[in-house]
């Protein structure tokens, strides 16, 4: 396990293995998969299937076999003839993983992409490796969320020796709860919410649930349970096709007014980033803008350690910098009600200690939240209701 | 008849393609050309269930360049020499040379990587071409996912047609971003992974290509391009 915190080296550490192994190895032996596993598919096929078969070119039978059975055991063969694009984050890192493993590189790194596994899966995929399922081979794993797993760890890294250069510092703000104040958000009520995709796979079934304000929802399912989906409908992303969404028990049309009711941040953060420079991502700067406008991103900016960087364009940042944008630019917009999806995604516990301060603000001052997460640490320290997504219906 | 039944051979979609285009560009004969796109463009595409994108080829596309010609020609130049017949040929071998592109080029996904490999293409350009089919797809997904995050973030007050189109000009810019953001990372994988060994040496599973369809299209093929070389030596 390579640990440390954001910003210490690690993801340099990784990528610099590469060198290592063609000095050991020579030819390609090192595999290295980043925080967005979309981008590490081949990018050239147009199905699951088709990136199996490409990858199994360079398998020796006997690991394609077993191969096919961990993905059968993972329930894999309904994906088969999906595009992998279209695949939830932690169905992709999965087959990534999976992939990278069945073609045996004689080095594997992994840089956070595992958090976006539930923990079911991130267990299993973990034994699976330590046992040598899939052949002998280093594999570093660089993880923020190194306490939940229960599995033996060969060793720890480390990559940053004392006084080494850290580009972003992250000083822990000053935080006074008093500084800001907001009305009370409305309940919201889902009725008889259902969604499907397409004919024959429905992702919601009769959703039924009443949300109320000064609350923290963690929404759990598993990988591809409909999370997102649940989010996409009740901020209006996606256009309702069955049941209604109440809020404070009247009808409201989510999708003909989205990101009105509910402030959303995507769990791929560069899906959200518009902006050609922080502060205008955070709240978009007009010519003439009010006081008010410019003090609330102010605050934002400063409350996520985002002042030093304010100028910089966002595609310019790792990651993690780009990720507390996108949480600082949902915060922003002043809504009564907030979903985040995977908001810890690659956070160090420094930050996720902070973050949960803000998100008890927040609730505190009258405001509701919604996350959709897998980290179990942070879900331990967060004071909230869990509402479990299983096989398309909502239970408490 | 779904597009999964209608799977042309490799070599018999590439005869179909070249026949149909030296029979289109030969001939001058309306009429032939009107009995071509009836009887052999319209059941094809109606077969591999590509009607509606058809159509909308023709309402989109071709329409306009119709009503251009009839401007131009017969209300604005009054040029007898390019009469109706003119047109008329004009515009059906542009219907037909578009239609033999959207049947060739519409492969299905199951025979994509055969046909190209049966075509003689390897190695990068073979990765090339795969790219080249798949980028649209991907780019249309990650526009669609820039928009869906507009409006998320409440850009937009009210949803409607119009607000939809006006965030197009807001996409370009993140789109560049996200797609050469992608295309570094996947080609240091690609090259990790050694990426033209990997296509070079993939499996292909046999496919069963319908006989009696094969060879209907290929004695089809000769047909066009025979009577397209008859008739432009007759009228040559």
């Amino acid at each position: 396990m390579v640990i440390g915190t954001n910003f210490s080296g690690r993801t340099k550490y990784l990528k610099n293995l590469e060198s290592l192994s063609r000095e050991q190895f020579g030819g390609h032996k090192f595999v290295y998969i980043g925080e967005q596993p979309g981008n590490y598919l081949s990018g050239i096929f147009p199905t699951v299937r088709d990136e199996i078969r490409l990858h199994q070119s360079a398998a020796d039978p006997g690991n394609f076999e077993v191969f096919t059975k961990i993905l059968a055991e993972f329930k894999f063969d309904q994906h088969l003839d999906k595009n992998p694009f279209t695949l939830s984050g932690g169905e992709q890192t999965l087959l990534i993983v999976l992939l990278n493993l069945m073609i045996k590189p004689a080095t594997l790194a992994v840089d956070v992409a595992l958090e976006q596994l539930d923990s079911a899966w991130r267990e299993k995929l973990l034994t699976l490796i330590v046992n040598g399922a899939l052949g002998n081979m280093k594999i570093y794993v660089a993880d923020n969320r190194l306490d939940e797993y229960k599995i033996e760890r060969a060793e720890n890294v480390s990559p940053l020796s004392p006084g080494e250069d850290n580009r972003y510092t992250f000083e822990m703000p000053f935080f006074n709860p008093a500084v800001r104040e907001f009305k009370q958000a409305p309940s919201i009520e889902l009725t008889d919410l259902s969604y499907n995709y397409r004919l024959g796979h429905t992702v919601l079934d009769g959703i039924n649930i009443r949300l109320e304000p000064g609350n923290i929802y963690n929404l759990k399912g598993n990988n591809g349970a409909g999370k997102s989906t649940l989010a996409k409908l009740i901020t209006g992303v996606l256009k309702l096709k069955k049941g209604k969404i109440l809020v404070d028990d009247r009808s409201y049309d989510s999708y003909k007014y989205p990101g009105t009711l509910c402030g959303y941040s995507f769990q791929n953060p560069d899906d959200q980033l518009f902006s050609s420079s922080v502060e205008d991502e955070v709240l978009p700067v007009f010519k003439n803008e009010n006081q008010a406008r410019g003090q609330r991103r102010e605050f934002y900016l400063s409350l996520f350690g985002l002042q030093s960087v304010r100028k910089v364009h966002p595609g310019d940042l790792p990651f993690v910098m780009r990720k507390r944008i996108t949480l600082a630019a949902a915060l922003a917009m002043d809504c009564p009600w907030f979903i985040l999806d995977e908001p810890t995604l690659g956070q160090d516990s420094q930050f996720i200690s902070f973050f949960i301060e803000v998100l008890n603000w927040l609730v505190a001052c009258g405001k509701g939240i919604i996350i959709i997460t897998h980290s179990q640490h942070f879900v331990r320290k967060l004071n909230c209701k869990t509402l479990n997504l299983i096989s398309g219906k909502l239970s408490t | 008849m779904n597009s999964a039944g209608l799977i042309m051979h490799p070599y018999v979609r590439l005869a179909f393609f070249f026949a149909g285009i030296c029979g289109t560009l030969l001939s001058t004969n309306p009429v032939f050309l009107l009995v071509t796109y009836l009887i052999v463009i319209i059941p094809t595409i109606a077969l591999n269930g590509q009607f509606r994108q058809h159509l909308k080829l023709l309402i989109i596309g071709i329409l306009p360049i119709l009503l251009s010609f009839i401007l131009l020609y017969i209300f604005i130049f009054h040029d007898k020499s390019k009469s109706w017949d003119f047109i008329a040929v004009k515009v059906i071998k542009i219907i037909l040379f578009t239609s033999l592109f959207q049947i060739t080029l519409s492969i299905p996904s199951k025979i994509l990587f055969i046909t190209l490999k049966k075509w003689g293409f390897s190695g990068q350009p073979l990765v090339l071409v795969l790219s080249s089919l798949t980028v649209w797809e991907d780019v249309r997904y990650r526009a669609n996912k820039i928009i869906d995050a507009r409006f998320a973030r409440g850009f937009v007050v009210q949803r409607s047609a119009i607000t939809k189109a006006r965030q197009l000009p807001y996409i370009i810019l993140p789109l560049v971003i996200a797609v050469f953001r992608t295309a570094i990372e996947r080609a240091d994988s690609w090259e990790q992974k050694d990426m033209l060994y990997l296509v070079d040496h993939i499996r292909v599973e046999k496919v069963a290509y319908p006989v009696i369809l094969n060879i209907v299209y290929f004695a089809t093929s000769v047909c066009w391009l025979v009577i397209g070389l008859l008739i432009h030596f007759k009228y040559a």
